[in-house]
């Protein structure tokens, strides 16, 4: 799968637009390289670009929360 | 990775140097029995993994074994060797990364050496090289610690099951008793673990998060004391939502396998009731047969006894009661004759008796006798002469006395009287004579009851082997092995049926004690909000929320990837198991992934109704199997497995009937970049390969022909001339 189909994977969940982050739409419409303001959606990104860096499931998280703390 | 090619010398039955060249696509190795096929997969098997197939063992063993290091070096090689010298065999490989045009070339060799005395002196190691070449370079030697990691990258240990196998290896691809067992290999062979990998760092984060906010928590909390026993409450409460929810897999599990030993027992379960019921009727027609037989054996034994209790003995003997009565009748008549006589004489000489002047015996006969013979009367001493009136009178006197002795001794009228018991004779005869005219009767009536039970006892036992040769009949043709197990079957079916009620309700209990424990948390979680006199910062607010929401978006679209991919290996391993029983006209009903309560998928086989089909042959069973591996890695087309990994099976199809080959060859050429197919099937059939390469077309890769070399008759005997020919005809 490519970053953008990963992506649009996870954002297509129905929790998604349940909680107001994006519709489904949108969604489809999504680009990987989209700015985005909504910390779900770039926190998404944070994690599929470091596991492509082959980092792993603890150093993920950890820059992940380090992310979030900014 | 594409496998190029693998050259052999001196392997086993491969003399001097033999190479394969492989390309993508459907490559072949034919070859009969006994050709060296097996020993070809034993190469690839060496060079990668230092082991080859024992068949003493039935396992792969490494070259150290001493029977495996004995025979790797080709025995026409070792009798070409001289004492004093040495002979090796190697096996290389040369895999392609065609992504980036990288080669790696794997060598295996071993050495053994003939001793001046003949014998052969055999290391237990064999040495391993690998070379790598890229692009650009010349090839360039692989340190030997790296080797280990560039086998795992030509195939990793956790896909090898699913890529190289033996026909006999098929069956355990999918271990039916094991319930994860698709989710395992679906976990191998699909990407679906990148998305277990974002459901750990989500819940790994949000964890994080949660500790940070909790310790904010009580950083501000207005009571520490009561917010640290809050925090551990919560950490309890977690725990034993752990333990719970391991519980619920347990009860899920044991539900899951009691429905699934049900489920099997099923298609046994109405022969099995069937027999259990004949077998009881059996033992109520031997029981019957048991009483039948009693009462006859005592009916039987009472005759003897009925002789002389009820007079049978006396059977035929009326007409002796008549004889005897009438002569006990004359015996009478005739004695009382005789007592009449007797009484006139007597009364006849008492008259005369009256009539004489003295008494009787006076005087006594004695000295009567002496007057008579002195013939003189001694009362008066006159003379009484024999003939004379005097005489007689004194002979008068002397017969007075005789008549008197009479009188009182009556002659007896017989010798011996048995009057009282011809009379007692005669009575009992009038008594027996009711029951001697019975006899007969009773005689007739118990044997026409002896007959009656002997008729019923033979149609009894008619009904017990009929009812028994139908139980032997329902015992050939089920799966049932004897009538024991059948009860068994029975009662194993009632008792899984009992323990899914209890599992089920254990279920339910575990899901609501669960929902218990989660509504306590947010509780708990409310109350330590509610102790915090400041606000907590917004940012940590946001964090947790949107880690929360990560955590539960990655399982989520986990789960929906999962099942998506469920759906569509259904669909590719039908589409893959209709072309591989195409040539097989059995009944093949259709595969279903059926989840169970833990969320595992398990391949069945349903007929068109829906209906569980249990009663198809092996080999579709085995198939199902392989159309589901298969699916695995076509249903991806991306899958790592299919692009980077060669298929090498030896006689895939050896467990199914002859008309499976072409229909796996087929369908292996569609899923796998490349396979590497070793088979008999094809072996001396030219319209069968050539059906196939019709079939197959670009898809085709090399085809070899493989046969030991030995002409003569006499070479057969032994191995020391064998070396396999390799010819390619594609």
């Amino acid at each position: 799968m490519t970053k953008e189909e990963l992506l649009r994977e996870f954002l297509m969940d129905d929790l998604v637009e349940q909680k107001g982050y994006m519709t489904k739409d949108e969604v489809a419409k999504l680009k990987f390289v989209d700015h985005s303001e909504s910390k779900l959606i770039t926190t998404l990104k944070v994690a599929i670009l470091d596991k492509e860096k082959g980092d792993s499931v603890d150093t993920v998280a950890r820059k992940l929360n380090k992310f979030l703390n900014q | 990775m594409i496998l190029k090619s693998i050259t052999l010398i001196n392997f086993q039955c491969y003399f001097g140097e033999v190479t394969f060249e492989f390309k993508e696509g459907l490559n072949l190795v034919i070859g009969d029995n006994g050709a060296g096929k097996s020993k070809l997969y034993d190469a690839f098997y060496w060079v990668l993994y230092d082991r080859v197939f024992d068949s003493m063992t039935r396992e792969f063993q490494l070259t150290a074994h001493k029977d495996i290091r004995k025979n790797l070096v080709s025995d026409k090689a070792k009798a070409h060797c001289a004492p004093g010298e040495s002979v090796k065999t190697s096996v290389e490989i040369v895999v392609l990364n065609p992504q980036k045009g990288d080669e790696y070339i794997l060598t295996r060799t071993y050495s053994v050496a003939r001793t001046e005395s003949g014998t052969w002196r055999e290391p237990t190691e064999s040495v391993q090289s690998a070379l790598f070449k890229d692009k650009y370079l010349d090839a360039r030697p692989v340190p030997q610690v790296d080797i280990e990691s560039i086998r795992r990258r030509i195939l990793p240990d956790d896909v090898k099951p699913y890529m190289w196998f033996q026909g006999e290896q098929v069956d355990s691809l999918i271990d039916f008793k094991r319930n994860d067992t698709l989710t395992r290999a679906i976990n191998v062979l699909s990407d679906i673990s990148e998305f277990d990998f974002y459901e750990e760092v989500s819940k790994k984060a949000y964890e994080t998060a949660e500790k940070d906010f909790l310790r904010k928590g009580r950083q501000m909390s207005s009571n520490a004391s009561k917010n640290d026993e809050l925090a551990s409450k919560l950490e309890r409460l977690r725990s034993e939502l752990e333990r719970l929810e391991e519980e619920r897999i347990l009860a899920a599990n044991n539900l899951t396998k009691a429905r699934e030993q049900k489920e099997d027992l099923l298609g046994k379960l109405e022969d099995a009731q069937r027999i259990k019921d004949l077998s009881s009727k059996s033992s109520e027609f031997k029981a019957r047969l048991k009483e039948t037989d009693e009462r006859q054996n005592k009916m039987k034994a009472a005759i003897n006894k009925n002789l002389f209790t009820r007079n049978w003995i006396l059977k035929g003997t009326g007409f002796l009661v008549d004889a005897y009565a009438a002569k006990y009748d004359e015996y009478t008549r005739t004695r009382m004759k005789k007592e009449a006589g007797q009484e006139a004489q007597k009364q006849a000489m008492d008259e005369i008796l009256k009539s004489f002047r003295l008494p009787v015996d006076v005087p006594e006969p004695i000295f009567i006798q002496q007057m008579l013979e002195k013939e003189r009367c001694l009362v008066c001493d006159r003379e009484a002469q024999k003939g004379t009136e005097a005489y007689n009178k004194i002979q008068e006197l002397l017969e007075r006395s005789k008549s008197h002795k009479q009188k009182v001794k009556p002659e007896p009228i017989t010798k011996n009287d048995f009057s009282n018991e011809f009379k007692s004779l005669y009575q009992n005869g009038l008594q027996l004579q009711g029951s001697i005219n019975q006899v007969d009767h009773e005689i007739k009536i118990t044997v026409g009851e002896i007959l009656e039970l002997e008729t019923k006892y033979k149609e009894i036992k008619n009904e017990l082997e009929i009812n028994e040769k139908e139980i032997m009949d329902i015992v050939d043709v089920s799966q049932i092995s004897t009538i024991e197990s059948s009860i068994s079957i029975v009662i194993e079916f009632r008792s899984h049926d009992n323990a899914i009620i209890q599992y089920e309700k254990d279920l339910q209990r575990v899901e609501i004690k669960k929902e218990e424990r989660a509504s306590e948390i947010n509780t708990t979680e409310e109350e330590l909000r509610s102790l915090a006199i400041g606000k907590v910062p917004k940012s940590l607010e946001e964090k947790v929320q949107v880690l929360a929401d990560f955590s539960a978006i990655a399982k989520s679209t986990r789960a929906r990837v999962f099942n998506r991919l469920i759906e569509k290996l259904e669909e590719e391993a039908n589409k893959h198991y209709f072309n591989m029983t195409a040539e097989n006209k059995s009944v093949r009903g259709r595969i279903k992934l059926e989840k169970d309560l833990l969320g595992n998928y398990m391949p069945k086989n349903f007929d068109s109704a829906g209906l569980p089909l249990s009663s198809i042959n092996d080999s579709n069973i085995i198939l199902i199997k392989l159309a589901v591996i298969m699916a695995i890695i076509s249903a991806k087309r991306s899958s790592p497995a299919a692009q980077l990994y060669p298929l090498i099976s030896d006689a895939p199809t050896s467990k199914f009937g002859d008309n499976y080959a072409i229909g796996f060859c087929r369908t292996a050429s569609e899923v796998y970049s490349q396979s590497i197919v070793i088979s008999k099937d094809f072996y001396n059939n030219s319209d069968l390969q050539n059906r196939l390469f019709d079939e197959v077309g670009e898809k085709l890769g090399s085809v070899y022909v493989i046969e030991p070399s030995l002409s003569a008759e006499e070479q057969r005997e032994h191995r020391d001339e064998l070396e396999v020919r390799v010819t390619k005809i594609k």
